[in-house]
């Protein structure tokens, strides 16, 4: 074990009921160091810091802080021995203000009770008084010191450089400033060590980099960073050394600087991890699907998609490339039946589907992972077997008589669960869906659209906050079912999975497809450029075939030419958010 | 005209008081995230235990105390249910209104017929005697029993309790977010069950304040539902003390005014067109049985209004309301 250690966890062990969370893991972070804690999704990382924090209790194991054995039975202990916790999803009263939300939990008593002898010295309140214990006890509970409060976290902010309104309700802010809401109640409590969990998830590249920043400002002071992420290239970016957990076994600790993306990938995944798919030539049969001139409302009720021409053939991924926000979400539902078009008309295999209820879209053989697969792609509560059956179950032949046959519905889970690769489900009948990590819920998602062998398949976003393994897997998946003849619309924010997967390429911008382009000839820069409304320059348009309308085209040119100047300074910065 | 306005002002201020103790507990109760339903039963026992304690020991602050305490302790049943146990709040609320009806309603029978000395009317302390003088609204604000002084004064006192203090950002904290709360280092149950005893302790007030202040008597099932329309009252004044405040001057206003309405005579001169049409409406409309309906019909028109100008998140109603809290997903 390391001796520069400053925190130590040994021997750490946690079950859940058919699954070992964390088996027998030492972890050691040093003073002033930037640890990455790696691996894939149900690896193990989350469940080991929420023990550090005293969110869980351990079932064997013991963690040291220094030369003192820590004990840890609730978030209060944690906090009080000076480890400071930043989550994936911030833990943040919106309704509250910013320095409600850092004060909540310390019961700071009013600046008149504040203790003597600190620099709030002067109170009108006798010395005595203010040292009683009774005193100090009613005062903790029946008073709130938050302008006093208010004042140290305004200087702790300016500090650090954070630029941030301690009054403002939390819920007016944006998602970077949220998170350094997060920070500061950690500096705010003097953390000597802080555990930031997949903190990049929300926030844009320039975002992510002020964020870098500010953790080596917190490391040289010489706290202890423990930065959890599922990100390789993250990992190279900012640590010092790098814990690698596959599995619930801690696979080993190594320097940043002495591995490179390919050695870490191995070491998650256990096995080399292809980073680019081989695409085979594949025959294009028949349309699978044809939409024309489609428009429809978000649900403000706001136009989000203004004219939209689609076909796809059997055979064929087409990828659709944008920025959030641009009519995608409202693309995908249009596509899959979930969203009514106000104009335009939609036919599928050669079925005419326009204005038809979704379950007449699922029995026309269209299939759809949605962008959201917590809200949208699954019924938490529900049991995996029941969500892998979710739109097979009126299939004949799990009939049994009036009923339904239940143990064929199990086998039929189960294929899926095999076939797919998801884990965490030691039986398809108990573990509710809500349960599986984010990457094996996303397996169990696309499972379950493809087992129905559609002739079309709508995914929106399918590998968004998903592990390197299972996005692997997924992407093969998807190619694998192109070959089978499946047609795909692919709506992704990912260019290199686009890339990687798609026949063709189109761009949406603004509710309309302003680009076409094929991997092959596209120019990345100029895609990237067309998802932000950048203009092209004249002529340089990839050519345009049947399935784009020229009117998209052109009115795509005429917006570009107007918001010339903002599509230039946004290309600056949102040029990596196409990357 | 005047004489009849003061004396509506007076029956109004009293009949608010019921739902000034009833709703601050409940607003304190759903602000730690658990909706009481039980606010009608806990009433009940506080205002049968509170009038029997009375007419035993004829100590009516005596009384008070264990309405209060009796209310407090159904309350501690609806806490263990739904906070330790994670049941359903909303069947353990109406389970405790159901039980608390049946237990007074059987061991009520026998002080059905007793007589009591409760609360009697007093001044203000201090400034009273001065104010009192005020006309119209003198006597109905400054002339009253003590619970209904007591009512008034918890009003700012819950404000600032939940605004002013820290374990008042906690109890708001834990009603939004019970699992951020937590990581900060609340202890969200202790929280909660000091909402829920709170709760049930200011029900049993209301209840008791009913028996030996308001009317001084027992009478089967005599809460009349106020506590049901206390919890409509809590969306009404949107989780705010002060806003149920106007509430409960609201429908204390209508349950006086139902009492007091005989004494008017509102129709129109015979002579007048229309008045054989307008007349026997407006009989109808001020026939005491029908004005009997007009707290509840406001109840409904109230929650209504209130529902529809506002979306769940405007309504400020707290987020984690109703949820039970459990720390490991397992």
């Amino acid at each position: 074990m390391d001796e520069d250690a400053f925190l130590r966890m040994s021997g750490v062990r946690k079950t859940f009921p058919g699954v070992v969370a964390n088996d027998d893991v030492d972890f050691s972070v040093r003073r002033g160091e930037i640890h990455g804690l790696l691996g894939e999704n149900g690896a193990g990382k989350s469940t080991l810091m929420k023990i550090l924090y005293g969110l869980y209790d351990a079932d064997g194991g013991s963690v040291h802080l220094g030369d003192r054995r820590l004990n840890l039975d609730s978030p209060q202990d944690a906090i009080d021995s000076g480890i400071g916790m930043v989550h994936q999803h911030f833990k943040l009263i919106p309704r509250l203000t910013v320095a409600e939300n850092v004060v909540l939990g310390e019961r700071e008593p009013a600046r008149a009770f504040r203790r003597s002898g600190s620099d709030s010295a002067d109170s009108w309140l006798p010395d005595a008084v203010r040292d009683s214990r009774v005193a100090r006890a009613l005062a903790e509970r029946f008073s709130i010191g938050l302008d006093a409060s208010a004042t140290e976290i305004e200087a702790l902010a300016d500090d650090y450089g954070f630029d941030v309104d301690v009054h403002a309700p939390v819920r007016e802010l944006d998602v970077g400033e949220r998170q350094r809401v997060e920070i500061l109640k950690a500096l705010y409590r003097d953390v000597d060590v802080l555990v930031l969990d997949e903190p990049t998830a929300v926030l844009t590249p320039t975002e992510a980099d002020r964020l870098f920043e500010t953790l080596r400002a917190l490391a040289d002071r010489g706290i202890a960073i423990i930065f959890i992420t599922h990100k390789l290239s993250e990992v190279t970016a900012i640590t010092d050394r790098v814990t690698v957990l596959r599995e619930g076994e801690n696979v080993g600790t190594v320097e940043t600087s002495t591995v490179d993306q390919a050695d870490l990938a191995r070491m998650m995944v256990g096995r080399e991890v292809l980073f680019s798919l081989d695409r085979e030539r594949v025959e294009l049969g028949d349309p699978v699907l044809d939409a024309t001139g489609l428009r429809a409302d978000d649900d403000r009720g706001i136009e989000a998609l203004s004219g939209i021409d689609l076909s796809v053939r059997e055979g064929e991924i087409v990828g659709i490339a944008g920025v959030s926000g641009n009519g995608q979400r409202e693309l995908a539902e249009a596509l899959a039946g979930v969203r009514s078009p106000t104009a335009g008309s939609l036919s599928v295999a050669g079925t005419d589907l326009t204005d038809e209820s979704t379950r007449t879209f699922v029995d026309a053989g269209v299939s759809f992972v949605p962008e959201d697969r917590h809200e949208y792609g699954c019924a938490e509560e529900l049991s995996v077997m029941r969500n892998a059956t979710l739109k097979a179950f009126r299939d004949g032949r799990f009939d049994d008589g009036p009923f339904l046959d239940y143990d064929e519905l199990t086998r039929y889970a189960e294929s899926i669960v095999d076939e797919f690769d998801v884990r965490g489900v030691h039986d398809v009948r108990e573990v509710p869906a809500g349960d599986l990590s984010g990457g094996n819920l996303q397996k169990l998602v696309l499972g379950r659209e493809l087992a129905r062998d559609p002739d079309l398949l709508v995914a929106h976003q399918p590998t968004r906050g998903v592990d390197v393994g299972a996005i692997e897997f997924l992407r093969e998946a998807l190619l694998d079912q192109r070959e089978d003849g499946t047609g795909v619309v692919l709506i992704s924010e990912d260019l290199d999975e686009l890339f990687d997967l798609s026949d063709r390429l189109l761009v949406i911008y603004e509710g309309e497809f302003v680009h076409e382009t094929t991997p092959e000839a596209a120019d990345r820069e100029r895609v990237g450029m067309r998802m932000t409304g950048g203009a092209p320059a004249a002529g340089d348009e990839a050519v345009a075939d049947a399935s784009a309308s020229g009117a998209a085209m052109t009115d795509g040119g005429e917006t570009g030419g107007e918001s010339d100047a903002e599509a230039v300074d946004t290309a600056g910065t949102e040029g990596g958010d196409a990357r | 005209m005047v004489g009849f306005t003061a004396g509506l002002l007076d029956a109004a201020v009293r009949a608010s008081t019921v739902f000034i103790f009833a709703a601050l507990g409940e607003i304190i109760s759903e602000r730690g995230g658990v909706l009481n339903l039980g606010v009608e039963g806990m009433m009940l026992v506080g205002a049968l235990g509170g009038f029997a304690t009375t007419a035993v020991t004829g100590n009516y602050w005596l009384g008070f105390l264990v309405g209060m305490a009796l209310g407090t302790l159904l309350a501690l049943v609806h806490a263990f249910l739904c906070i330790t146990l994670k049941s359903s709040q909303v069947i353990s609320g109406i389970m405790l209104t159901l039980l608390g009806t049946g237990l007074t309603t059987f061991f009520g029978a026998a002080w059905v017929d007793r007589s009591i000395d409760g609360f009697p009317q007093m001044t203000l302390p201090l400034v009273g005697q001065y104010l009192v003088e005020i006309p119209i609204v003198g006597e109905a604000l400054f002339r009253s029993t003590a619970p209904d002084f007591i009512a008034l004064a918890l009003v700012p006192i819950v404000w600032w309790f939940l605004f002013r203090t820290n374990l008042g950002l906690e109890v708001i904290a834990v009603g939004e977010d019970p699992e951020t709360a937590d990581t900060m280092g609340v202890d969200v149950f202790k929280m909660r069950y000091l909402c829920v005893l709170l709760g049930g302790a200011f029900a049993g007030a209301a209840g008791a304040h009913l028996s030996l202040a308001f009317s001084q008597l027992w009478a089967t099932g005599m809460t009349a539902g106020r506590g049901w329309i206390a919890v409509a009252l809590v969306i009404f004044a949107q989780w705010r003390p002060e806003r149920a405040l106007v509430g409960a001057y609201i429908f204390g206003l209508l349950d006086a005014l139902q009492l007091r309405s005989q004494g008017i005579d509102l129709a129109l001169d015979a002579a007048t067109p229309l008045a054989g049409v307008v007349n026997p409406v407006l009989e109808l409309l001020m026939h005491p049985t029908i004005m009997s309906t007009y707290p509840y019909l406001a109840t409904i028109l109230v929650l209504v209004v209130t529902v529809v100008r506002f979306d769940e998140a405007g309504l400020g109603a707290p987020s984690a309301l109703l949820e039970p809290y459990s720390r490991e997903t397992d």
